[in-house]
């Protein structure tokens, strides 16, 4: 019965060492999508070359597809899974900050991560400008307090939003993946797959 | 005809999807059988169990959201109690006005006599879906020896139980008022708190994300 760490399979200790493990393979891998370079990475943004979206739906689409399906054969207890609580304009605003900062800096807080540690320059100063950020809204957060928790919608999932099941959810989730990888493949062939 | 591994893989997918649209996913979930299991798995492994300097490092810290609840009986409560905790009998536990009293969302520490009460009454405030709720380990037996009168460790002691220790004979006055107080004139000079800070692993959910 999964998930094992809540079932006490393995203690907290053994869990962090699979943490690292996870961590430094999913950090190597990035690499060996090419996602420690920036200017692959902000293609993206001239839809020259959809590989972000491409993998980051492919993941969202397998995640979702095991949990549930393994959930539906009752191997896993899927209400014991963490679910990032939904913050639903905080979120909004901090993914378009995000987004322009990606544009810009051409690296997400992963990839930078991942790019720092093979040696690209203007990865370090990316990490170096993200961590004064950290500082700068840490020192600012009494005045942000409000901003941070507008739209609390507590651990909810689309499902319990929409009030359908989440299977329905799944599939609609699958039909969007489909249409994005589409239209992806469109947007590469109308302004041109540039080559590194 | 050749089919490309793409639409294969899209094939797939849509058919999982299809499956998943059409099938009881959401009646899957919540089997009591399952939280039983679990509640048993953390009653034998202990992890239901907090320690009492942990304890007393969250009243100091004034940590948020926390909540010491007193299992004993009232005339017991009276008599002494940790500082803040709020006292519901084990008997009125599951009473309408005593689950008013329990935020869901808080932090929950149980405390009676021993550890046996206090583990039931553990076992009951799970099954009724709070979630974060602990044993104070020892009980309140513990508790008050641990603060009133620590012993000191004998050589060979470890850094932690000095720091132990150190930090029972510093939170002692605090955590037994002034009878504790009085009578730690004639100890040797309370030496500077030398509060180890430990990040407990039993706190609250953390957030995790890219």
């Amino acid at each position: 019965m999964a998930p094992f760490f809540k079932y006490g399979f393995f203690t907290e200790q053994t869990g962090l060492i699979i943490a690292l493990i996870l961590g430094v393979s999913f950090g190597f891998w990035l690499e060996r999508a090419g996602f420690g370079y920036s200017r692959k990475l902000a293609l993206q943004f001239y839809f020259k070359d959809m590989t972000v979206l491409n993998v980051m739906f492919t993941a969202i689409v397998v995640a979702m597809l095991g949990l549930l399906l393994f959930s539906l054969f009752g191997w896993l207890d899927i209400t014991k899974i963490y679910i990032n609580p939904t913050y639903l304009w905080a979120q909004l605003i901090g993914g378009l900050i995000l987004g322009v900062g990606f544009a810009i800096g051409g690296y997400c807080p992963g990839t930078s991560v991942v790019g720092a540690v093979t040696g690209h320059v203007d990865a370090y100063f990316f990490l170096g400008g993200a961590m004064f950020g950290m500082f700068v809204f840490g020192e600012m957060f009494p005045s942000l307090e409000g901003l941070y928790n507008w739209g609390a919608m507590g651990d909810v999932r689309l499902s319990d939003v929409f009030n359908i099941s989440s299977g329905v959810v799944a599939l609609a989730v699958v039909i969007l993946a489909i249409l994005f990888f589409l239209g992806g493949e469109w947007l590469e062939n109308k302004f041109g797959k540039e080559g590194l | 005809m050749k089919i490309s591994s793409r639409n294969i893989g899209f094939g797939i997918m849509l058919l999982l999807g299809l499956i998943l649209a059409f099938s009881p996913v959401d009646k899957m979930n919540i089997s009591k059988v399952a939280d039983r299991e679990l509640l048993l798995s953390q009653l034998h492994s202990q992890s239901n169990y907090i320690e009492a300097e942990d304890v007393a490092h969250w009243i100091i810290d004034k940590e948020p959201g926390v909540l010491i609840v007193d299992i004993r009986p009232a005339g017991d409560y009276m008599k002494y109690h940790i500082p803040g905790a709020i006292n519901i009998p084990l008997e009125k536990l599951l009473e309408k006005s005593s689950l008013e009293l329990m935020d869901p969302s808080a932090t929950l520490v149980l405390t009676s006599n021993g550890n046996t009460k206090a583990s039931q009454a553990w076992l009951l405030l799970k099954e009724k879906g709070y979630d974060d709720v602990y044993v104070l380990h020892g009980g309140m037996n513990h508790w008050v020896e641990a603060f009133s009168a620590p012993r000191k460790p004998v050589e060979p002691y470890t850094d932690d139980e000095v720091f132990r220790y150190q930090f029972r004979l510093a939170a002692g006055p605090v955590m037994m008022g002034t009878a504790r107080a009085a009578q730690s004139t004639r100890e040797a000079p309370v030496k500077p708190r030398t509060i180890k800070r430990k990040r407990r692993s039993v706190k609250k959910k953390v957030d995790e994300g890219c």
